[in-house]
């Protein structure tokens, strides 16, 4: 053949090609819905078996954020106690707590926004906790370290924001509807973006082939996600050996001084601090209770941490007692000085984890000894 | 300015290509290639305009002290000419000592030493490493009284032209030069045009659609790994298959889109990749794995180390130390040289006890197999940012760090806890159904798949075939187009362009 009816048969196909994409792509040939349904599948699956009460094993790369917005979506009653936080109180349940009613939304890592996304589901569907147990992670006041997840839940974030505003006087600026502006307006440069059709493939992929497994705690040596939203690891996972967790903590702060959960902060907002302000005084209106809880570091690298130059452990540990102070049903316990904290170096497993043993001191004001 | 973006897709080349064919219509060869030129400035100048980078005027000085020194050496008598030429290899490895070794180097000084060196961040300019090598070559060939005189177009357009210019092919003048000397120079035939077009969009679709898909299970695997979590045994070996993938068509694709270009303007390249992962044995394996990188080492440094005259075997051990070092600095890229210059010369040992000269036509399995096995496991140091990183993965490997099973499997894997536990196949790394579909469809390509550019009609006359007898799986002169494999081409373009909302930029831009 050719070459120039070869070139004509070539730019026809790849012309075809990006219309093909494109009307896959037009809005009303797949609805947003269409992909929704395909978005974290599992997830859905797993808040569906939590909504009914039932302990599943937990696979690992289940996306935390998803699964809280699932579980809050799912729920049929309001917990008497929820549970924010991120991995240092992921563990956190029921049993823990000594309460019958908990619902831990704890996300890895998570930002204020994250907590605030979640707090909103509930919010709108009349199920505010009654009681209120947060987990103050240092880094929820420097807007550099979130994840983005939440900016999936565009509405949730927009609307508890301006609730919050609207409790303060004079209100803070906006922050999360400025990301979501930003964020909108790059994804109409890329709107041509085979992507959604990618994500509802795997979605599909992943609604036929995968599925829950009910299971007991106690009876199996898997990862867990109990009835209380809480996640519960294999016994023999907490089992370690105090030397090499120090040794552990040591290396993380060595090779992550620059880490958020370090309390390095360059971008603490001050804006932050008030919406984090109006969502505790919110949530400890009406007879509520809020515990604020400050989750210590490795006595082995607490000192190094502090002795950083641009640290602010100290800041905020001191900032947030003088803000709640007097304010009825707001609680601070615990402290990331491991000292005041009353926990020893045989309660971590890693540089800023406490096991069991040591969750249970720091909760002790709480749950009692 | 990336060749997946739409800045260059849908305004630089199509401005760069009509302008072309204008100037070369109506003001001559000559001004062609100064436009080119000058587009090529622009094309690199992008970074600069983007990140206030100082890479144009570095670039501009080397091209412009290079030119200095050569133009001495033509002119210079035999004694002064070795000067001119340890002067100018001085400034080219100068440069690129202080640009990508200087932390290297007093990081060791200082650990060395027990003393600290401190400097500031340095920002390794866009491909110093290619430009630098095309202009050494150039400097010791003029010395060799291998080239006669130098025009300064030529020259110019030799260093920066775009299409190779920040991730090779490494050219070497006499294969580019000469080309813009013809008569022909500025020549675009409808087939040349036709296949430089469907070679591109191959790349194109090598890096966007299966590099950058399989990306994020190597990304994760490695970098979780980094982070001290202990990988399991499969999770260790799909990221290691999806960083043997991904490498493979990010860095084949930049090479095939710069061939495609290249002959989008009626000029010719060197093949850079061709089928590696077929290759039969390790030798082979460097016949057809960054093939320009290849012929520079062994012309300029192999050879004039000894070759195989004398020390053959010490001289193949350092050559490949080089080619580690080459793309990076640290010890993680020294040791992959050390594991590939190892490789190499049990190869050698292997060929002479064996009296085997060449390797069969056909290779047997296992050769193949023993040969992609020892690719793939040198890829481990050659991802690892650091020697823990790399010993926690081979750890993995091994299989030291346990296995993780489908949770339907949970209660017939209770009795191997903690070795076996039922967390998910993949629990750690980030692999969607889609990512493995085109792991598995980007490792059949690799082993089984035609080799790409006979698929498009590519034969010796379209690009440089050197002297490694690859030419042979290029398509045969006598092949005509064939309408179907340009419907392919078209399908790749399209599936390409749907995919740049997430551009990347190629990994070779970071040695």
């Amino acid at each position: 053949m050719r070459p120039l009816p070869i070139l004509a048969v070539f730019l026809a196909t790849a012309l075809a090609g990006i219309g093909a994409v494109s009307l896959a792509l037009e809005e009303g040939r797949l609805p947003p819905a269409a992909f929704d349904h395909y978005a974290y599948v599992m997830e859905r699956k797993l808040a569906a078996q939590v909504a009914r009460g039932n302990a599943v094993i937990l696979e690992g790369n289940v996306s935390e954020p998803a699964l809280r917005w699932k579980i809050a979506e799912r729920i049929g009653s309001a917990p008497e106690l929820a549970v924010f936080g991120s991995s240092h109180s992921l563990r956190i349940g029921a049993e823990a707590l000594g309460r019958p009613s908990v619902l831990n939304f704890s996300v890895s890592g998570a930002a204020l926004v994250d907590h605030l996304v979640i707090s909103e589901i509930l919010e709108s569907r009349g199920l505010r906790p009654a009681n209120h147990l947060v987990f103050l992670d240092p880094w929820i006041f420097d807007i550099g370290a979130e994840f983005g997840s939440w900016r999936e839940r565009p509405d949730d974030a927009r609307r508890i924001e301006a609730r919050l505003a609207d409790s303060m006087n004079p209100a803070p600026e906006q922050i999360f509807s400025d990301i979501l502006e930003q964020h909108s307006r790059r994804q109409s440069v890329e709107r041509f973006s085979i992507e959604p059709l990618v994500a509802r493939l795997d979605g599909w992929v992943n609604e036929v082939a995968r599925t829950t497994y009910i299971a007991v705690p106690g009876e199996t040596s898997a990862t867990l996600l109990l009835a209380d939203g809480s996640f519960r690891p294999p016994p023999d996972q907490t089992v370690v050996r105090p030397e090499a967790v120090r040794a552990l903590a040591v290396r993380q702060f060595a090779t992550n001084t620059d880490r958020h959960r370090y309390g390095t902060y360059p971008n603490m907002d001050q804006n932050l601090w008030r919406y984090f302000e109006a969502w505790v005084r919110e949530n400890a209106r009406d007879g509520g209770a809020v515990w604020l809880v400050l989750s210590p570091y490795h006595p082995e690298i607490y000192g190094r941490i502090t002795a950083l130059p641009e640290n602010r452990l100290r800041e905020i540990e001191a900032r947030t007692r003088e803000m709640f102070v007097g304010v009825p049903g707001v609680n601070v316990i615990g402290s990331y000085d491991p000292e005041v904290a009353g926990v020893e170096a045989a309660d971590f497993y890693d540089g800023d984890h406490l096991l069991d043993s040591g969750l249970r001191k720091l909760l002790a004001p709480l749950v009692g000894p | 300015m990336l060749f997946n973006s739409a800045a260059f897709l849908f305004v630089f080349l199509p401005a760069t290509w009509v302008g072309f064919r204008l100037v070369v219509r109506f003001a001559g060869g000559r001004a062609a290639a100064g436009l080119l030129s000058l587009a090529s400035l622009v094309y690199y100048g992008w970074w600069d305009w983007h990140e206030d980078g100082y890479y144009l005027p570095l670039l501009l000085a080397s091209l412009l002290i290079n030119y200095v020194v050569a133009r001495a050496m033509l002119v210079a008598r035999r004694s002064t000419r070795k000067a001119w030429l340890v002067a100018g290899i001085v400034w080219n490895l100068g440069l690129l000592g202080y640009f990508k070794y200087a932390h290297f180097f007093l990081e060791n000084a200082a650990a060395l030493t027990g003393t600290s060196f401190v400097i500031g961040t340095i920002v390794l300019p866009l491909g110093i490493s290619f430009y630098t090598f095309q202009l050494i070559a150039f400097l010791v060939d003029i010395a060799r009284g291998r080239v006669a005189s130098i025009n300064p177009l030529d020259y110019t357009l030799f260093v920066l032209f775009f299409p190779q210019l920040i991730a090779g092919p490494i050219v070497h003048h006499t294969e580019f030069i000469p080309q813009l000397r013809a008569r022909t120079f500025g020549t675009v035939t409808a087939r040349g045009f036709a296949i430089g077009l469907a070679v591109f969009s191959a790349g194109l679709f090598q890096k966007c659609v299966i590099a950058d898909t399989i990306a994020p299970i190597a990304e994760t695997g490695f970098g979780l790994a980094a982070a001290g979590t202990n990988l399991r045994f499969q999770e260790a070996w799909v990221a290691l298959a999806a960083y043997s993938m991904q490498l493979l068509n990010d860095f084949a694709g930049y090479s095939h889109m710069a061939i495609g270009l290249a002959l989008m303007f009626g000029l010719r390249l060197p093949i850079n990749f061709m089928a590696p992962y077929t290759a039969g044995n390790i030798i082979d394996f460097w016949r057809r794995w960054h093939i320009t990188l290849s012929a520079f080492l062994r012309d300029y440094v192999y050879i004039p180390l000894g070759g195989n005259r004398h020390r053959h075997l010490t001289n193949v051990f350092l050559t490949m130390l080089l080619a580690g070092l080459w793309h990076g600095a640290g010890w993680t890229f020294i040791l992959w040289g050390a594991w590939h210059g190892a490789a190499v010369c049990i190869n050698h040992a292997w060929r002479r006890r064996h009296s085997a000269a060449v390797a069969p036509a056909t290779p047997r399995l296992w050769a193949r197999a023993t040969t992609v096995l020892t690719v793939v496991l040198g890829w481990t140091l050659f991802r690892s940012p650091d020697l823990e990183t790399a010993r926690s993965f081979a750890a993995s490997l091994a299989g030291l760090n346990g296995i993780t099973v489908p949770v339907s499997l949970t209660t017939w894997v209770e009795s191997l806890a903690p070795f076996v536990r039922p967390r998910g196949l993949f629990p750690a790394i980030t692999a969607t159904p889609t990512m493995l579909i085109v792991l598995v469809l980007a490792v059949f390509f690799a082993f089984r798949g035609p080799r790409l550019l006979a698929f498009f009609g590519v034969t010796s006359r379209d690009v440089v075939a050197g002297e490694s007898g690859i030419g042979s799986e290029l398509a045969p002169a006598s092949s005509r187009l064939a309408w179907g494999r340009f419907v392919v081409a078209g399908l790749m373009l399209a599936l390409a362009i749907a995919t740049l909302a997430r551009t990347s930029p190629f990994l070779y831009y970071q040695f």
